[in-house]
């Protein structure tokens, strides 16, 4: 079946769906298709565009240190900036895929040279931070990139990091997680009402979702990382609970899809879910990766799901390694985890049988 | 009906008045997952994160090197595991994904039964012999059961082994040759799994697999070519970079005929990383570092722009096709 008749199929079954009042353009939907076609960016032209953009930036400053003009604070303020604002134009008149390593490297090059130079200029850090965070919203108002959509929002996300450590607000840094916790899951699974309420901006959302989960993890690191900047683990039960009460939420939202239809199986679950990570309170990470799992699985996104497998699996050997207990006890903690797990598959096996049967 | 692509639906979403509802129900019916995909993952998820925790709990129980406990009590207890393991990997009526499961970590349990061995006997956890004999023991296994996570784990010992050999024992090989060696192992593993991808329908060995024993060997050949640029071009050195260029060029061409879109994005990018370190060895003026970033930037922009090209032609030879 083509393409364009497999469009004009799910246009039908939409209109089943929604009525007489389901309308749609049909001559600028194609067009688009033909656009992303011409375009079409895998993960593979996306990924070459990143790397190839930072390794030619660390050639950029290698040439800048040694050719000394690292000491003109001018020069680099008036490059920095003249980089960035070509590098939004060009992305933003030519809009097509292949300029996007150099836009991207003059973006990235441009932003290192702004921030050597107004240090040199004695700014505050705190206010470079903030002028960063405007001009990549700015960038995110006229691009339509992908890849350069994804930096900025690293590039802002980055700079609120710079902001809370330049201001010793290390406790702000379980706030900051638990926010971006309930940032990822509401990105997750509010999904339709996301993209319907901002039809125009839709294509900002897939960047903004792996950008958000990239810098989850980056948080998640911070606030369980024993020693690491002077961040008390105090306050880590704080985005530990969020993300365990979003799992919970998540379990309830899902109910139907998981064949729980008894308010004892969610009772029992919720329980068991709890039991599970109250041990991992004070090391948010290991709520914070199934969370990514959980939400990547629930809507098919496979590149956020493969990160999150990743990060569980660092995540959880770091936890055992910075645990202080004897290899005897670490030992006893990992079979009886290995029991509990094991007991949670012969459950859902179970239950499987007992539906396959009705 | 195809599953269908999120990008198309999204793009019906922009150009439409489509609710949120049915957006909903566009995506639970096209593109999220059923439930008999939610309990799927479910099972793999939990009997993974059980067998992982439970060898890694046995990793750590012997690694406590408990004094009290005598030795043979040691080596039986472990013993006694694998039996089990794969007693019941032989006869009890798990599905296959289970049993491949068990089976890797019956596989890593080997492991940690020469590593008592070598605890008891001091013959030290991490000699090459070690690792040696533990890749020999689960050989078998590894044939048998088919199951790329554990054809990966094989792999990983293989070239430990390598490495730890050269540590070792080959104390006259030079970096190149070590590069050398491992790359000729992992595409000798890459040529064997297309091979068996290729000749036998039955065993399964998912795209994943071999993505990542290619992206291993282009790494290590990407490496290898930097530390023979940075030191003085050896004759190894030269067989490295032969080697190298008719292995990628043979890629590329594989890469071409079976439209890898990995291999045709992988491949380039380590020959602009080591050609990138090339220009550097010649002088490590400003200049140079200029003209380096502007020659990444431009063959990484060449590169992208045959990629879209040849999705381009790859979509409209689909299409036509269908």
């Amino acid at each position: 079946m083509s393409k364009q008749q497999q469009i004009s199929d799910i246009l039908l079954e939409m209109k089943s769906i929604e009525g007489d009042a389901f309308e749609w353009n049909e001559e600028q939907l194609f067009a688009e298709m033909e656009l992303n076609s011409a375009n079409n960016s895998t993960l593979a032209i996306k990924v070459l565009s990143i790397f190839g953009g930072f390794l030619a930036t660390l050639a950029f400053l290698g040439f800048l240190f040694i050719s000394g003009l690292y000491d003109s604070k001018f020069g680099l303020i008036f490059f920095g900036a003249l980089f960035i604002i070509l590098s939004i134009i060009s992305s933003k008149v030519y809009n097509k895929l292949v300029i996007d390593t150099s836009a991207i490297s003059a973006y990235v090059m441009g932003f290192a040279m702004l921030a050597f130079g107004l240090t040199q200029l004695e700014w505050n850090e705190t206010i470079i931070c903030f002028f960063f965070i405007v001009i990549a919203l700015v960038a995110l108002r006229f691009i339509r990139s992908y890849v350069f959509s994804f930096i900025s929002f690293l590039i802002m996300v980055g700079s609120l990091i710079v902001i809370f450590i330049e201001n010793d607000l290390y406790n702000g840094f379980h706030f900051l997680t638990a926010s971006v916790a309930i940032f990822v899951f509401y990105l997750f699974q509010y999904e339709s009402q996301l993209l319907t309420n901002y039809r125009k901006s839709i294509f900002l959302y897939d960047p903004l979702r792996i950008a958000a989960i990239c810098s989850f993890i980056v948080l998640l690191y911070l606030v369980s990382k024993i020693n690491f900047l002077n961040i008390s683990h105090s306050l880590s039960f704080i985005s530990s609970s969020v993300c365990t009460g979003l799992i919970i939420y998540m379990m309830y939202e899902a109910r139907e899809m998981l064949l729980l239809k008894k308010n004892k199986d969610l009772i029992v679950i919720s329980v068991a879910i709890l039991l599970l990570l109250i041990p991992t309170i004070n090391f948010p990470a290991i709520s914070g990766s199934i969370l990514i799992i959980l939400c990547c699985f629930r809507n098919n996104y496979k590149t956020g799901f493969a990160i999150g497998v990743l990060a569980l699996l660092y995540f959880v050997s770091q936890f055992y390694y910075d645990l202080t207990y004897t290899l005897l006890v670490k030992s006893l903690l990992m079979l009886v985890s290995g029991t509990i797990f094991f007991v949670c598959y012969f459950l859902t096996n179970k239950r499987v049988a007992i539906h396959e049967e009705n | 009906m195809d599953k269908l692509k999120r990008e198309d639906v999204l793009n019906i979403a922009q150009h439409s008045n489509l609710s949120q509802h049915g957006l909903e129900e566009t995506f639970t019916t096209h593109v999220y997952p059923n439930n008999k995909d939610w309990y799927k993952f479910l099972n793999i998820f939990f009997i993974s994160l059980g067998v992982g925790f439970t060898v890694a709990g046995v990793i750590f129980f012997f690694a406590y090197n408990w004094a009290d406990l005598n030795k043979f009590v040691k080596i039986g207890l472990i013993e006694a595991l694998i039996l089990i393991v794969t007693l019941t990997v032989l006869f009890s009526n798990f599905k296959q994904p289970v049993k491949d499961i068990l089976l890797t970590g019956a596989s890593v349990l080997i492991g940690v039964l020469f590593a008592v061995f070598g605890q008891i006997y001091q013959t030290g956890a991490n000699a090459y012999d070690f690792f040696l004999g533990w890749t020999m023991s689960i050989t078998l296994w590894v044939f048998i059961a088919a199951f790329p996570p554990l054809y990966l784990v094989f792999l990983i010992l293989v070239n430990t082994t390598i490495i730890l050999y050269a540590e070792q024992v080959a104390n006259n090989w030079s970096t190149v040759i070590l590069f050398l060696i491992l790359f000729c192992v992992n595409i000798a593993a890459y040529i064997i799994a297309i091979i068996i991808k290729k000749i036998k329908a039955s065993i399964s060995i998912p795209i994943w697999f071999t993505n990542t024993i290619a992206l291993a060997a282009i790494v290590i050949a990407t490496i290898g070519n930097i530390f023979g640029i940075f030191n003085h071009y050896s004759n190894e050195f030269l067989a490295l970079l032969l080697l190298t260029l008719s292995v990628f060029g043979t890629g590329i061409y594989y890469g071409y005929q079976f439209k890898s879109g990995f291999l045709l994005s992988s491949i380039p990018f380590g020959v602009i990383v080591f050609c990138s370190a090339f220009l550097l060895e010649q002088s490590s003026n400003e200049n140079m570092f200029l003209f380096t970033s502007f020659f990444i930037i431009g063959s990484v922009t060449a590169v992208i722009l045959n990629l879209i090209h040849l999705y381009k032609k790859w979509n409209h030879e689909q299409a036509a096709a269908n």
